[in-house]
């Protein structure tokens, strides 16, 4: 007699893969009629593309319900679900691997993108001429997707006869973080889609003022921040899960995920200078059309395994899909962009050497310049096996000589920029804005390095993160300080300075948190810590300011896993700090060992405890690691999603405009400043 | 039985999306140009409201400032009349 499950499954297999070969056609459809109603300027087709959006995001969605029940139900008979689960694995878990494969993960893209194609869609419902375009760019995009899925990797590809039982998921993709770290990863990459979408719309229909900007701002600084969050996700994945204590080895696949944050951070600073100056029109919309390249680009590192990575989990044959599609992507959008390049012409110059223009030209050349240095570090072993038919890998020695001096850069600029005005800055400016924050940063320095810190790299990155800090600090003073003289109380005129300065304002916030991230990289690389000792069940040994004490092993059992734990006793100098337990997880179906590390995380440091090894007669071997300030990168990772949340939040320019500005007045009136002293 | 339900599925499915083809409407108006130049005038506000800031808080001298400012209110002027000669907004 069947398993209910499977009796269910046959069915729910049959509904996922008629869901996905009805993506295929309604994403080709829709591609079709829109650029038919674009063509013949038929307001019809162009309904009917516009409705293929919400009925390609409905049968994405039939999909993935499929998915879940066939997860859910145990349905082995799905050759997915019979490789990335089992019936031992916890029901979160289950979850979770939806997208603990490559064909899950590739559903996931693709409603991830369903779901920015209905947002993007509907928020460009004011802009008929623009959101065709975009819908029918969105569409190359869902089709291309809905051609994998249904393909070459189809999540519900048979498995006859179905196994009794799973082979699980990766043992290493058992944890929170990596059940977080692909899903805002996606959110992320995905979210590039939408300014893409915009900006080749922006170059089909020739409307290349600014409106394109307006639009596709608040769409990657979302992204932006899902990238980000995906990273550090990742990062601390690496950190809990891997057990060498670090979060961050320059691998590949986190190269991949870097590269786009890079340059979507540098359009989002030089957007400025187009909205303010007029100026870097061409070079925005390149700047968007790589940014979007590299997130596909990206997927191509992860699928292909032409790259080593410790995402060979990941690895399938359709990476060489994604080749060809970015091929086909950048080759269509840069000749738009040679098409288009009369109506992209500046409207603006730099005036002056010293000005916030050329601060951010000099941000935005240092972050181009760390995505050339990650993109040809990355590619450097592909590109020696293609031509000495060996791969060599550079490594972290390469990364770290190359990008830290470039991170120096951008900390030094994230300081300078907001302090320059636009167009120019005399002398005096100069000496009134910079000398509170440099002496800051000075003096941090003398202080550290008279308190015996000597390693220069941090001395230089903690000093200078102190200018940064005094800079926005003062930013903040200087600001309340105005809006106090008109009579505000300090809380009403610091929240009426942020609230009506949220852009800015979310930006330093913004700023603060990556200056966190900074101090706590630097902290947890220059100073760590670690040592290991073979123990006897009741010795003791001093890593430090700990002392750590084996009190012995014992063996546990969960289903599907074999556990050794070490019970570790640890004091700091004399104070209990409790008893921790390292573990050493043994998955029996994948045949597999795990770490599993005992971390006491403060704001000072996180002490890492690992169970490396042990011996019959209960000898343990102990390994400490000591990373200060390690926190502060996940704490960095909060504040700038909290900036993020400001910087996006709609800002009524009405409210802050003079009423005669706000109304459509015949003359020019004069301006009421608001918050200026000596105004009239 | 899991056939016939797809059947019908699809049947509606195409139906909703064929529909719109077979009515010739003419395709929406290009998008209103008063979102653009509302668009330019609240970038010009906030470039304007950028500028008083910076002023009061001292990173640009006062004829700095005036010159800035002229241009910003010239840019804004400029959008200004061009919503008042438009279309209304609809």
């Amino acid at each position: 007699m069947p398993r209910p499950g499977r009796c269910q499954g046959r069915a729910v297999g049959d509904v996922g893969r008629f869901a996905l070969y009805a993506a295929v056609v309604v994403a080709c459809y829709g591609l079709a009629v829109t650029i038919l109603g674009i063509r013949w300027t038929h307001g019809g087709f162009l309904e009917a593309g516009r409705r293929a959006v919400t009925v390609w995001a409905l049968v994405i969605a039939l999909a993935c319900a499929a998915l879940f029940t066939a997860f859910l139900t145990r349905d082995f008979s799905v050759r997915f679900v019979a490789g990335a689960s089992e019936s031992t694995q916890s029901t979160f878990y289950t979850i979770a691997a939806f997208w603990g494969g490559h064909d899950g993960a590739l559903l996931l893209w693709g409603a991830i993108l369903a779901l920015y194609m209905v947002a993007g869609t509907y928020s460009l419902r004011a802009y008929p001429d623009l959101q065709a375009p975009a819908v029918a760019t969105l569409f190359v995009i869902a089709a291309f997707f809905s051609l994998l899925l249904a393909t070459a990797s189809n999540p519900f590809t048979p498995l006859v006869p179905p196994p009794p039982d799973g082979q699980g998921l990766n043992p290493l993709l058992r944890n929170p973080w990596m059940a977080a770290h692909p899903p805002t990863l996606y959110l992320g990459f995905v979210g590039m889609s939408v300014p893409f979408a915009l900006v080749v719309g922006a170059m089909i229909t020739g409307r290349l003022d600014d409106t394109w900007i307006v639009l596709a701002r608040r769409w990657v600084i979302v992204a932006w921040m899902f990238l980000t969050l995906g990273l550090l996700f990742g990062a601390k994945w690496s950190y809990v899960v891997l057990g060498w204590g670090g979060y961050w080895a320059w691998d590949p696949v986190e190269n991949a995920a870097f590269m786009p944050w890079l340059t979507a951070t540098a359009w989002m600073h030089s957007i400025q200078i187009q909205e303010r100056r007029g100026m870097l029109v061409t070079w925005n919309v390149a700047l968007l059309l790589i940014t979007f390249g590299l997130t596909i680009f990206g997927t191509f590192l992860v699928r292909s395994g032409v790259l080593s990575s410790i995402h060979a989990f990941a690895q399938s044959p359709i990476g060489y899909f994604f080749l060809a599609f970015l091929a086909v992507l950048l080759i269509g959008s840069f000749a738009l962009l040679v098409w288009r390049w009369d109506m992209l012409k500046s409207r603006g110059a730099v005036e002056s050497v010293v000005s916030r223009e050329t601060a951010f030209l000099a941000n935005n050349l240092l972050f181009l310049a760390a995505a050339v240095v990650v993109f040809l570090g990355t590619i450097f072993p592909a590109l020696t096996e293609a031509f000495r038919g060996v791969k060599i890998n550079v490594g972290p020695p390469y990364f770290n000589l190359v990008m830290i001096p470039i991170a120096i850069g951008i900390l030094l600029l994230m300081g300078i920029g907001p302090l320059l005005p636009w167009r120019r800055a005399t002398p005096e400016q100069l000496s009134r804005n910079f000398m509170w924050p440099g002496a800051v940063a000075v003096l941090l320095a003398v202080l550290l390095a008279v308190a015996g810190v000597r390693e220069p790299g941090a001395l230089l990155v903690f000093a200078l993160s102190a200018f940064v800090l005094a800079t926005i600090g003062l930013e903040l003073v200087r600001g309340t300080g105005v809006r106090m003289r008109r009579g505000e109380s300090l809380p009403l005129a610091v929240a009426r300075l942020i609230g009506r300065n949220r852009r800015r304002y979310g930006g330093y916030t913004v700023h603060f948190g990556i200056l966190v991230m900074l101090v706590g990289i630097a902290g947890s690389s220059a100073f760590d810590t670690q040592a290991a000792a073979w123990l006897r069940p009741g010795e003791r040994f001093q890593v430090g300011r700990y002392t750590v004490q084996f009190d012995g092993l014992s063996a546990a059992e969960q289903p599907g896993i074999d556990i050794t734990n070490a019970t570790l006793r640890v004091w700091a100098g004399r104070r209990p700090l409790g008893v921790y337990t390292p573990q050493r997880l043994f998955y029996r179906t994948q045949e597999q060992p795990m770490h599993h590390v005992a971390i006491r995380s403060s704001p000072r440091e996180d002490l890492y405890l690992i169970l490396s090894e042990w011996n019959p007669d209960g000898r343990a071997q102990i390994r400490v690691l000591i990373h200060p300030l390690v926190s502060w990168l996940w704490a960095g990772g909060l504040i700038i999603a909290l900036g993020v949340v400001l910087a996006v939040l709609p800002e009524s320019w009405r409210r802050l405009a003079p009423a005669a500005w706000s109304a459509r007045p015949q003359t020019t009136p004069p301006l009421s400043v608001e918050g200026t002293p000596g105004a009239s | 039985m899991i056939e016939a339900v797809f059947f019908l599925v699809a049947l509606l499915a195409a139906v909703y999306l064929l529909a719109p083809t077979f009515r010739r409407t003419a395709p929406p108006p290009p998008s209103d140009p008063h979102i653009s130049l509302e668009a330019a005038q609240a970038s010009a506000l906030r470039s304007l409201h950028d500028l008083e800031l910076d002023w009061g808080t001292g990173k640009l001298s006062d004829e700095d400032y005036r010159a800035q400012r002229a241009a910003l209110e010239a840019e804004l002027a400029a959008v200004v009349r061009k919503m008042s000669g438009g279309p209304p907004i609809s």
